[in-house]
């Protein structure tokens, strides 16, 4: 970091705390070995147990319109 | 102390800078000092929310990464311009230009420029949080940008891509022990009302959702016109952002 007179400059150097990071990052991305299907399969489940829970929504919704109707 | 808050997502669209403004607002009416920095390189908003013209910029971010300008020429107080009644925002702009973008991508912005960035704003300014809106994707700039800030804040909105998206990327930030969290945001509304949401979503990305914002239209409606929640202080989207500002302010200072 460079201060001159209360100002404050960046001045990048060479680090090898930010080479290790980077060469992680790559090496985490490069052998992430995703298995696509696997993620998939387990954000489809996720989606069927939202969509059952919106369904639950809507059934108790429509139970509340009846014994509104019906309270009238 | 100063924390760092990198506002990530996995696709663009996702509310980030939007996000990042009025979070930013809000923490401020919590007293709080926040400098909020422009990283989305390729498509820089948050100043057009801010209502900050690239003139005003006396020098932009490029300027200080490149060692051409010193943080106070880039830092621009619009607190008063925002009408904040307390707390303090900083904004750190960066450049539209073109060929400014294309250095920045091809050199690359460093783990030093953020520990650098944050240390010297709470040095020179006594900043309470730095918030840096990133730009979407899961490449080695935008990572760095992550895991070189003290936590992570990733926008989800509710659709199969972005859910799969998010669901890569939080695997990624794991392997690193990353502080991360989530915000959902432009949420069906009938689905925003389930109030297992939450659970089930923290349960898929074995992340913490610290915020379900529904979509509104009004957001839509403003057009980017200023911030948002100081406009439309009453409005439900206010209350969902002061939730995710109560988290950080609580729980991360």
């Amino acid at each position: 970091m460079k201060y001159m007179s209360g100002r404050h400059y960046f001045i990048r150097r060479h680090d090898s705390r930010e080479e290790e990071l980077r060469r992680k990052i790559s090496e985490t991305l490069l052998s992430a070995q995703t298995n696509i299907e696997e993620v998939e399969n387990k954000v489809s489940s996720f989606e069927r147990r939202l969509e059952e829970i919106l369904n639950r929504l809507d059934e108790l919704e429509n139970r509340l319109k009846k014994l509104e109707e019906l309270l009238e | 102390m100063v924390v760092g808050i990198a506002i990530h997502s996995y696709r663009g669209g996702t509310g980030k800078s939007t996000t990042t403004a009025n979070l930013a607002v809000m923490l401020a009416l919590y007293g709080k000092k926040v400098a909020t920095i422009d990283l989305d390189l390729t498509s820089p908003g948050l100043h057009v929310i801010y209502q900050v013209s690239q003139s005003m910029m006396k020098a932009t971010l490029n300027d200080y990464i490149f060692g051409r300008a010193a943080l106070e020429d880039v830092v621009i107080d619009i607190t008063n311009q925002l009408g904040l009644p307390k707390g303090k925002i900083l904004f750190l702009g960066a450049s539209m230009k073109p060929e400014e973008i294309a250095k920045l991508l091809k050199e690359g912005y460093s783990e030093q420029f953020f520990r650098e960035v944050t240390k010297q704003l709470g040095e020179a300014y006594g900043v309470d949080y730095v918030i840096f809106d990133t730009h979407p994707g899961l490449n080695e700039d935008t990572l760095l940008a992550v895991l070189s800030s003290d936590v992570s804040i990733m926008m989800m909105r509710m659709d199969k891509q972005d859910i799969t998206g998010t669901y890569v990327t939080a695997q990624v930030l794991k392997k690193f022990n990353k502080t991360s969290y989530v915000v959902l945001n432009m949420v069906p509304p009938n689905m925003a009302q389930a109030v297992e949401l939450r659970s089930e979503v923290s349960k898929l990305l074995g992340i913490p959702v610290i915020g379900v914002i529904p979509f509104y239209p009004e957001i839509l409606q403003h057009r980017s016109r200023g911030v948002f929640i100081l406009r439309h202080p009453k409005h439900p989207y206010t209350l969902r952002v002061k939730e995710v500002a109560e988290f950080i302010v609580n729980k991360l200072s």
